[in-house]
């Protein structure tokens, strides 16, 4: 990966995790709102209550989820780091290595250690695709638990039409729900895609 | 004496006696109303039947006496009279003290002899008719009494012998045991109603009854009405009715015209026996409240349990799905036993009201005021605690209604309002909740006056009068010690109301608010949870320490931003929208003493119906328990716990009382602010 | 290595990047201050643990938003890593001593952007925060500067108040012992003495500091090695040093 693409994939990491760590707690709290509504309308809004206790429940996982995904981010990161450091000894060696070819010498202990660092950063760049898969597979994960929160939301969508008679706000409060996954869904689909991206340029690499 | 016969006899005595006692109120406005005439006179000898199988002698006495009274009554030997009925009711206070002595497993004393005589006076014809502030009740029936024939008597006679032979021998044999007595009750509830009336033909005409026989109310036409309503309230059925028509024959009139009003009658259906006693059992059975409460309490900790079972199955790391179904179907089986123990503890409000008629009807004569109680929701179920505690406070607010709040006739005359006054209680149900509102048209609460009279009694200072809001101003009336009245009247005005009854709704983790509009009228309102039994809360975390919140008081979370707060006069409020503006009460300043950084740390808002609350998390929410707490010193403006739970995660947590919080805080700032201004 | 906040108001914002994993180059701390979308960051570190500084930087700010660096000496703790940070963003300003500019390009990046700070100081507007770059020369390096956020009361110290800690310390001194402020402070300042002795070569340097020091309203006094000094700890550890003879090596 290119310093370029490598900064730009820092970036977006930070923005998603961000992003996650915002909204969740948004999710978070139009779920606990919507499990106030219904708990002070008594029984009348049971229906309501199993979708907001579900929403509540997804949101809890989406988390998790989140968290996981955050968790494999930092090493993905580090171990660019690590190749970046390591290929910046590699140019060295490097260029002593033709500065010794221009005066027609060789020297088999630096080769060596050239090749060892390369060998190095070879397997470095090999844990880092293993990473970036595992990066995705959260990402993936990620993904599906959204379009479980988008279908319990649809859910809660029907039973607040439903229960339009009991005065609540629940059409309202099934919006924001909506809303504040829908954030979470754009923001971890547009970084699935860089990321699938990145993982096409290493296999093609590889 | 039998303990267990006599607690029977007391829980059916009490239920007897508020029955007959709201009954005579209700005849009252309905004199001519032969069938809560007969109601009441057989909860009188119902009384005296059991009070003699305990051997209560002066009971059995007292009884027989007000038995008499109302026989005569209801036979119309003599009239329904204002005399009357103050006599009946106050009779009736004396039962009710003498089945507090029984409770207390005495014999009660000899009723006081001056009503005693009164009762036996009047029971002989010897009553100061028409004289002074009596009247006879019930003017039209008198007017139209002038028209109609003398009633007569013998056709009701009449028609009560063709009813006695033509009810089935079972009926029969019934009627001529009506000597005996002290069978049990139920069958004894039959008896007397049958003999009671077939008694009335041999009833000895003294002269004095003769003497009046011209003002007894009743027509002709009415025999069939009165027949019908007391034959309504034995059975529901209209049985025994048709027998009795079949029986009287086709030749009198009154026939046609009850089987025109129910057709039903027509057809010939067997004599059925009056549900009785064992019948009733059928669906409903007794149970002692001290049973009751302990099953609250092992479902109470049950509820725990789930949860905590809940809490540890949801913290596995390894999701084992049998486990979180079983978990699952735990959740919903004991939410269902939950809700069917509460609604075991619900009593309907009629409970809880049916002592105001009397209340009023007492206070608004003795203080000359001329009130109309109107009641609404008596339907409306609430927690049984709730009924219990609220009897007193709710009596408490009426009478201070009618002493402060309503206004002598004329007063209201000269204000243009019409000279009856209108005292409105009614329960509403609010979701989870229930409102209880006592209202009245009277003159309003004047903020000012009661701000001088705070400051008279030394209630408040000066400088704190001067920062009154005034819905504070309002509240003074709820401060310890605080009264307006300057002469404490026998009503209310001992300046120890109020204060108790902010107390009691606060106990009964109720809300309590006041409304008024000068020359307009006063609405108290309490809201209480539906039920005690189950308290949800919401979890929230203050740094560290973990702390619940009665969900029933939370309106919503928010999201705090920094300029939406804003200091007005020494307080911080929060703008919810638009116009709306709310306390807001940091629970770092409060609990820690050190606030909450808005933008340095985490911070969520919670919205209650009283202001909003800034914590640090919000962690989510429980059906819990309450269990009471007693370690925690209260000063005068109340603890600030409403007790405390134990958690999923098996932590014990107190659970705030956010109007407490608010009001401390409040108080806080204005501190804070008065300081800083005496600084300046 | 962890990120903990040292202080945040607002957009205004300061972390310590801490307790790191590699283990065979001398602990140090890393520190980052924010304000309105633009960072600084101070003393960024050594090239051998650059992979794990800027991991957890960015957790917590993106590395377009650094603007700056500030580099307290020449030491290779402190400043080896320009050339990676610099390949990273090549817009990032480095603040360093005009005395050791030469020496610092030394670790490659000859194209980096470097700033040259007087002696006698200056000061760096970033967001719209100002921090005064405070002159300690001799302590240790005979070229050196500290920096002061007077809004936040950070006072980032350099090797002042520098101790050698056991991987897994704490970010504070004051949170141990229960909490116990004294307490935590004599056990903590044990593991502080022999840097400061050995370390630091002028007591003359040091009172000239600790004056100019003890006028400035500090309440986080932050070292690059170790913990932070914060509340009353803060005038506890200048009264320490005051009392404190160092540049021990000679006048044993």
């Amino acid at each position: 990966m290119n310093i370029q693409d490598l900064m730009e994939l820092v970036d977006d990491s930070h923005l998603v995790l961000r992003t996650l760590e915002k909204s969740l707690r948004e999710i978070d709290r139009r779920a606990l709102n919507a499990m106030v509504l219904v708990k002070r309308h008594g029984s009348a809004l049971a229906g309501y209550g199993v979708v907001a206790q579900a929403f509540r429940e997804r949101a809890t996982f989406l988390t998790k989820s989140g968290l996981l995904l955050h968790e494999c981010i930092a090493p993905l990161i580090q171990a660019h780091m690590h190749i970046m450091q390591n290929r910046r000894y590699l140019v060295i060696f490097q260029t002593m290595i033709e500065e010794l070819d221009r005066k027609g010498k060789t020297s088999p202990a630096l080769e060596n250690t050239r090749m060892n660092l390369a060998g190095r950063i070879a397997i470095e760049e090999g844990c880092a695709l293993v990473i970036l898969k595992k990066v995705i597979h959260a990402a993936g994960r990620m993904q599906e638990s959204i379009a479980e929160q988008e279908y319990i939301v649809t859910n809660g969508r029907i039973e607040a039409a439903l229960s339009i008679d009991s005065g609540a706000p629940l059409v309202s409060v099934s919006r924001e729900m909506g809303q504040a996954v829908s954030t979470v869904a754009q923001s971890i689909r547009s970084y699935s895609k860089q990321l699938e991206r990145i993982l096409h340029e290493s296999g093609a690499r590889f | 004496m039998d303990e267990e016969i006599l607690q029977d006899y007391l829980t059916e005595a009490r239920e007897l006696l508020e029955k007959a006692q709201e009954d005579t109120l209700r005849l009252e406005n309905d004199p001519g109303d032969d069938g809560i005439l007969a109601s009441v006179f057989r909860a009188f000898h119902t009384l005296k039947g059991g009070a003699g199988f305990l051997e209560a002698d002066n009971l059995v006495e007292w009884t027989h006496h007000l038995e008499d009274l109302l026989d005569k009554l209801r036979s119309h030997v003599l009239p329904v009279t204002r005399i009357m009925i103050d006599t009946i009711l106050n009779g009736m206070d004396v039962i009710h003290v003498m089945l507090e002595e029984l409770a207390q497993g005495n014999h009660p004393a000899h009723g006081p002899e001056e009503l005693s005589r009164r009762i036996r006076e009047l029971a002989a014809g010897h009553f100061p008719a028409l004289e002074s502030d009596d009247s006879l009740l019930g003017a039209g029936i008198e007017e139209n009494g002038q028209d109609s024939p003398a009633h007569p008597t013998s056709t009701f006679v009449v028609q009560l012998q063709a009813f006695s032979s033509g009810v089935s021998s079972e009926s029969e044999k019934l009627a001529s045991s009506n000597e005996s007595d002290g069978g049990p009750d139920g069958w004894e509830l039959k008896l007397d109603e049958k003999t009671g009336n077939h008694s009335r033909g041999d009833l000895p005409f003294s002269s004095t009854y003769r003497g009046t026989e011209s003002r007894i109310p009743g027509k002709q036409h009415d025999h069939d009405q009165v027949l019908e309503q007391f034959f309504h309230s034995i059975s529901p059925e209209p049985v025994p009715l048709a027998v009795m028509t079949q029986g009287t024959g086709s030749s009198t009139p009154e026939k046609t015209r009850s089987t025109a009003k129910s057709p039903s009658l027509d057809s010939a259906l067997p004599p059925r026996r009056p549900p009785s006693v064992s019948d009733m059992s059928e669906t409903t059975i007794r149970v002692d409240s001290g049973r009751l409460d302990s099953v609250i309490n092992q479902v109470g900790e049950l509820v725990l349990l789930r949860n905590r079972l809940a809490s540890a199955v949801g913290s596995l790391v390894q999701v084992n799905e049998d486990l979180s179904r079983i978990s699952r179907e735990m959740d919903l089986t004991v939410n269902d036993i939950q809700n069917t123990v509460m609604h075991l503890r619900m009593q309907p409000c009629k409970r809880l009201f049916q002592q105001l008629p009397r209340a009023v009807r007492d206070a608004s004569r003795q203080l000359g005021k001329e009130v109309r109680l109107d009641i609404a929701g008596e339907e409306v179920e609430i927690d049984k605690t709730v009924v219990d505690a609220l009897s007193s406070p709710i009596t408490h607010l009426v009478r201070n209604s009618l002493d402060h709040g309503i206004e002598k006739p004329e007063e209201r005359q000269s204000a243009g309002k019409p000279r009856e006054a209108c005292i409105r209680i009614a329960a509403v149900h609010l979701g989870d909740k229930v409102r209880i509102e006592v209202s009245d048209n009277g003159r309003g609460i004047d903020r000012r006056f009661l701000v001088q009279k705070a400051l008279a009694k030394g209630v408040i200072t000066g400088e704190e009068a001067a920062c009154l809001s005034e819905q504070e101003a309002l509240e003074l009336i709820f401060r310890p010690g605080f009264s307006t009245k300057d002469k404490a009247t026998d009503l209310s005005g001992r300046g120890v109301g109020m204060d108790v009854v902010k107390d009691t709704a606060r106990k009964l983790r109720g809300h309590l608010d006041v409304q008024t509009r000068l020359g307009e009228g006063t609405t108290i309102s309490m809201e209480f949870p539906l039920s005690m039994a189950v308290l949800p809360v919401l979890y929230l975390r203050l740094r560290r320490d973990i702390y619940a919140l009665p969900i029933s008081a939370i309106e919503s979370l928010i999201d705090i931003q920094k300029g939406l707060i804003h200091h007005l006069d020494g307080r911080t409020v929060y703008q919810i929208s638009g116009s709306r503006v709310t306390p807001i009460v940091d629970l770092g300043n409060l609990f820690h003493d050190r606030p909450l950084r808005l933008e340095g740390e985490p911070v969520e808002g919670i919205l209650t119906d009283r202001g909003l609350f800034m914590a640090s998390e919000v962690l989510g929410n429980e059906d819990s328990v309450v269990k009471p707490i007693d370690f925690l010193p209260e000063d005068k403006m109340g603890s600030w716990y409403q007790g405390a739970t134990i958690s999923g995660k098996g932590d014990v947590v107190l659970i705030l009382d956010p109007g407490t919080l608010i009001s401390r805080a409040i108080e806080q700032m204005k501190m804070v602010h008065s300081r800083q201004q005496g600084i300046a | 290595m962890k990120v903990a906040p040292v202080f945040e108001q607002g957009s205004h914002r300061w972390w310590m990047i801490y307790d790191q994993d590699e283990r065979r180059v001398i602990d140090s701390n890393v520190y980052i201050m924010e304000s309105n979308g633009q960072a600084i960051i101070l003393d960024p570190g050594g090239f051998e643990i650059f992979p794990y500084v800027f991991t957890a930087m960015v957790e917590v700010v993106p590395i377009a938003a650094v603007k700056a660096a500030f580099v307290s000496h020449q030491d290779p703790d402190i400043a080896s890593s320009l050339p990676l940070w610099n390949a990273c963003n090549d817009q990032i300003q480095w603040h360093v001593p005009s005395l050791w500019e030469g020496f610092i390009r030394h670790y490659g990046a000859l194209e980096a952007v470097l700033c040259g700070i007087p002696d006698d100081g200056g000061e760096l507007f970033i967001g719209d925060r100002k921090l005064e770059f405070i002159p300690a020369h001799y302590l240790h390096a005979s070229a050196n500067f500290h920096v002061y956020d007077a809004e936040a009361k950070v006072f980032f110290s350099g090797d002042v108040g520098a101790a050698i800690l056991q991987p897994g310390h704490d970010a504070w001194v004051n949170r141990r012992m229960g909490g116990d402020e004294a307490k935590s402070f004599d056990d903590h300042i044990q593991k502080a003495r022999y840097f400061h002795q050995r370390w630091m070569p002028s007591n003359e340097a040091k009172r000239d500091w600790i004056n100019r020091v003890s006028k400035l309203d500090i309440q986080y006094l932050c070292p690059q090695h170790g913990a932070i000094y914060s509340g009353t700890n803060v005038q506890r550890f200048l009264d320490w040093f005051d009392g404190l003879n160092v540049g021990t090596a000679i006048s044993r």
